[in-house]
């Protein structure tokens, strides 16, 4: 159960590094180290607010002190659902959170010839431990990061300095746009590229990698999308005999942990599979990038930390 | 491409080449009978014949004019022919260095030949889905001993003597992509001098 | 805690066979048979502790022949080091379990094991083997070894590091001196159908594509463990194909007689863990023998193992390297199940 593997945490560093984004340390308050990670691991962070109660993944940025502390970087989403301006607003110094055991559903391809990172506003996070650990192994990367401005480019200048040759920036104030079709078109084989940042960036990016003959083995992405809301609607627990109500604003997953029912989750944004539950009853509206064609046509099975109903009402196996 | 055969999950199995429009450049190499299968991929689909592509052939005269004769310039941006698989695999590597990310191999000819081009592709860093084999040609297998690491090429048999160490080896159908070769090892290992009629398998 | 105890002299897994199995031994050996008839299943369950004094007990199991047992790796590696083999990509792996087993190793038996670590200067003690070794975790240059072959000279059992790539893994680094009958060099670099493509009847079954699924989803901190078993003729550890030609005609030697001596249960506890800093996975074999007749001295294991072996499907005998003698095996164990 995730639940078994999460510590609490204390904020040890809360800097605003940008208008947007926060730049976060922690601390477990046992006094004992984390654990290592590999690059690309997220860790979901658990926090409470009055009666509401987030749990958010965010990239671990990195380490200090040999595992004593954690970081992560967290862009405030105006439209979000409240997880990023509760980190904003109410965590500082002093503050204790959950943390819980990384997982990596982004990791580096150890095989790779080139690495290739595209990296734009707060999808830099992800590729902070990638470097770390491509110094290390003394692996061919490079760093594409397009940034409004530098006020907004978090570790912009930190990375072009400690890396002239292999990081790139696209300013859009100076109308220094990147040309990812110039980017990937005249890469040596055995290239791996990696992409986190906007939607449509990565859209774009995958598009072009496409159409440039690359094959999906060799494209990588992550996106931090946050469920998106929907109507809300009813759920029947079969095995429980319980009826729970899910809020538009919500995800499944969320509600039923309101109701303190416990589902295992890892990612909580559709692709990892832990979160996966019997449906005995109901029209799916299936929003996940885990189940098969198949498997979403049964409508026998749904990906609660994403999904909804389609209709008012589920029914499900547990 | 390469399948799984029933029974025995590793040993490879072949099926026609298949042309992928989505690739860039298309790298076409062939040896022997392998000429044929590279043909038929040609005349399957006109798109491949207008993109940048690369003929690579390693045959006999008549086999290379034929080749030639197919492979004309209106059909092919570049045709490379060989002595023989040693020169073409020789040339090979270099080719790779200077090639980019869209690129595709499509191989045809002995099982062997496939295996050493495949080898080749993968030093440089390419992923199976990017290149494409057909076995059109000799079966014969290349065989690896544990016992002395030797691999033996050219069996036709379930059982041979080892190039290396000279034991009798029947060979299964456990299959190595990195070495390109089949599994022995020896046959009358529970009771020396005890070995099976060898049946000729692979040609 | 009583102390754990090593054998006072080296047992031999080879020429003279002085391998012995100790009362205690026997008793903690992990029979493998959970019915009179045996089939495949993914059998996996959590690897978090055990029975005290039981094999499952400790991350990385220790027993009385630890001192034998690392000395015949060595042997084995001496004849043939590339029974360590390894890919230019599994650094970071490498790494990774020689800290787990650093650590593992000093928690579960300070008495005889201890890690110091200074940021990234580490101190580790074996005193077993009078071992005291300063290095710095993550510099290759300050171990006489790749971390890999360093660490795993000092552990029992076999590891496999697999890398976690293209929806699957793949075994791209190994220490493997215990083999059952497969080929490090062969099958390094294959991905999880390859390496098992030669085992009959559980591709059909769908084992290893409901295993691997399984795998794939594997936490840190949340390792599973199985077990697997054949038999070997003789306490011989080493029965990989490189060295078959050695050791294949001890299968004919087998006869109704001598079978209750000659014919051993080896029982692999199989560990798998996924690991922090390369996300990819560590596959541990750790083997037990025991012979028939110390098997024997259990009369439910008695009559069990004559029961399973009876009914053993043809293709697994086959597989298993029975053939030869299973009409001798199944002979001699009839006594114990009137």
């Amino acid at each position: 159960m995730s639940t078994d593997f999460s510590h609490t945490a204390r904020v040890t560093r809360a800097d605003q590094i940008t208008p947007l984004i926060k730049n976060f340390s922690f601390e477990r308050v046992d006094g004992k180290p984390f654990g290592p990670f590999s690059a690309g691991s997220h860790a979901v962070i658990g926090m409470h607010d009055g009666s509401e109660s987030y749990k958010n993944p965010y990239s671990l940025v990195g380490s200090s002190n040999n595992f004593m502390e954690y970081q992560i970087a967290v862009r405030l989403e105006s439209n979000g659902r409240g997880g990023s301006l509760f980190m904003h607003n109410n965590v500082e110094v002093g503050t204790e959170l959950e943390i819980g055991n990384p997982f990596n559903l982004f990791p580096v391809y150890k095989p790779a010839k080139k690495h290739l990172m595209l990296a734009g506003g707060v999808g830099i996070t992800p590729f902070m431990a990638y470097i770390d650990e491509m110094d290390l192994m003394k692996s061919n990367f490079e760093l594409h990061y397009s940034i409004r401005d530098f006020e907004h480019g978090a570790f912009a200048k930190e990375l072009k300095k400690k890396y002239p040759e292999q990081v790139k920036l696209y300013i859009q104030a100076d109308d220094v746009i990147a040309n990812f079709n110039t980017i990937l078109n005249s890469q040596p084989l055995g290239t791996h590229v990696y992409v986190c940042g906007p939607h449509q960036m990565v859209g774009d990016v995958l598009r072009i990698a496409d159409d440039l003959g690359w094959p999906t083995t060799s494209i990588h992405s992550e996106e931090f999308k946050a469920p998106d809301p929907g109507n809300p609607f009813t759920v029947t627990l079969a095995k429980s005999h319980c009826e729970i109500n899910v809020r538009a604003r919500e995800s499944l997953l969320e509600a039923l942990e309101q109701a303190n029912v416990e589902i295992p989750y890892s990612c909580r944004g559709g692709a990892c599979g832990f979160c996966k539950t019997e449906v005995i009853n109901g029209e799916i509206d299936h929003r996940d990038y885990y189940l098969t064609d198949a498997e979403k046509a049964s409508g026998k099975c749904i990906m609660p930390c994403i999904s909804r109903a389609q209709g008012d009402h589920l029914t499900l196996d547990i | 491409m390469t399948e799984e055969a029933p029974g025995i999950k590793s040993k490879p199995v072949y099926s026609p080449l298949q042309y992928d429009p989505k690739s860039r450049w298309s790298l076409m190499i062939g040896e022997g009978e392998g000429l044929i299968g590279l043909i038929n991929l040609l005349n399957s689909s006109d798109s491949i014949q207008s993109l940048t592509n690369h003929f690579m052939y390693a045959g006999s005269n008549v086999e290379k004019d034929y080749a030639h004769s197919y492979f004309s310039p209106n059909r092919c941006n570049k045709i490379s022919q060989f002595e023989n698989q040693d020169t073409l695999l020789a040339k090979l590597p270099q080719i790779l260095a200077n090639s980019h990310m869209g690129l595709r191999l499509y191989i045809c000819g002995s099982e062997t030949f496939l295996w050493k081009v495949a080898g080749v592709a993968r030093a440089a860093g390419m992923h199976k889905s990017e290149y494409n084999m057909q076995l059109i040609g000799s079966k014969a297998r290349r065989v690896y001993c544990p016992h002395c690491e030797a691999t033996s090429d050219g069996v036709t048999t379930d059982i041979h003597e080892c190039d290396g160490c000279g034991l009798p080896l029947v060979n299964c159908d456990h299959f190595s992509r990195e070495m390109g070769a089949y599994l022995g090892f020896r046959v009358d290992a529970e009771v020396h001098g005890e070995i099976p009629e060898r049946q000729e398998l692979y040609r | 805690m009583t102390k754990l105890a090593f054998k006072p002299s080296l047992e031999t897994f080879r020429d003279d066979f002085t391998y012995r199995n100790s009362e205690k031994a026997v008793k903690r050996f992990p029979f493998p048979y959970p019915e009179d008839k045996y089939m495949y299943s993914v059998n996996m369950e959590h690897h978090n502790g055990g029975e005290p004094g039981s094999v499952f007990e400790k991350t990385f199991d220790i027993d009385e022949h630890y001192l034998s047992e690392v000395e015949e790796r060595r042997i084995v590696l001496e004849k043939d080091p590339k029974r360590f083999a390894t890919l230019p990509h599994m650094d970071l792996h490498q790494w990774d379990l020689l800290e787990l087993i650093m650590e593992s190793l000093a928690k579960d038996y300070p008495e005889h094991f201890s890690l110091t670590k200074d940021n990234d200067n580490w101190l580790w003690e074996n005193r077993p083997l009078g071992i005291k070794k300063s290095f710095v975790f993550g510099d290759k240059s300050t171990l006489p070894q790749d971390p890999a072959e360093y660490i795993t000279r000092q552990a029992q059992g076999d590891f496999v590091l697999m890398d976690q790539r293209d929806e699957d893994l793949y075994a791209d680094a190994a220490m493997v001196t215990s083999s059952a009958d497969w080929s490090v060099q062969f099958d390094l670099g294959m991905s999880f159908m390859e390496w098992h493509g030669p085992v009959p009847l559980a591709h059909g079954m769908g084992v290893f594509e409901r295993a691997l699924k399984y795998l794939l989803m594997i936490r840190l901190g949340q390792p599973v463990r199985r077990l697997n078993w054949t038999l070997t003729i003789n306490p011989r550890m080493d029965t990989a194909p490189e060295v078959y030609h050695e050791w294949g005609h001890e299968r004919a030697s087998v006869t109704p007689e001598n079978a209750g001596e000659k014919v051993h249960l080896r029982v692999e506890v199989q560990t798998l863990f996924r690991l922090p800093r390369s996300n990819g996975m560590l596959f541990g074999v750790r083997a037990y023998l025991i012979s028939m007749e110390d098997l024997c001295t259990n009369p439910a294991w008695a009559q069990r193992m004559h029961r399973v072996m009876e009914t053993l499907h043809p293709e697994l005998i086959d597989y298993k390297g029975i053939t030869r003698y299973h009409k001798a095996l199944v002979g001699w164990l009839s006594q114990f199940d009137q």
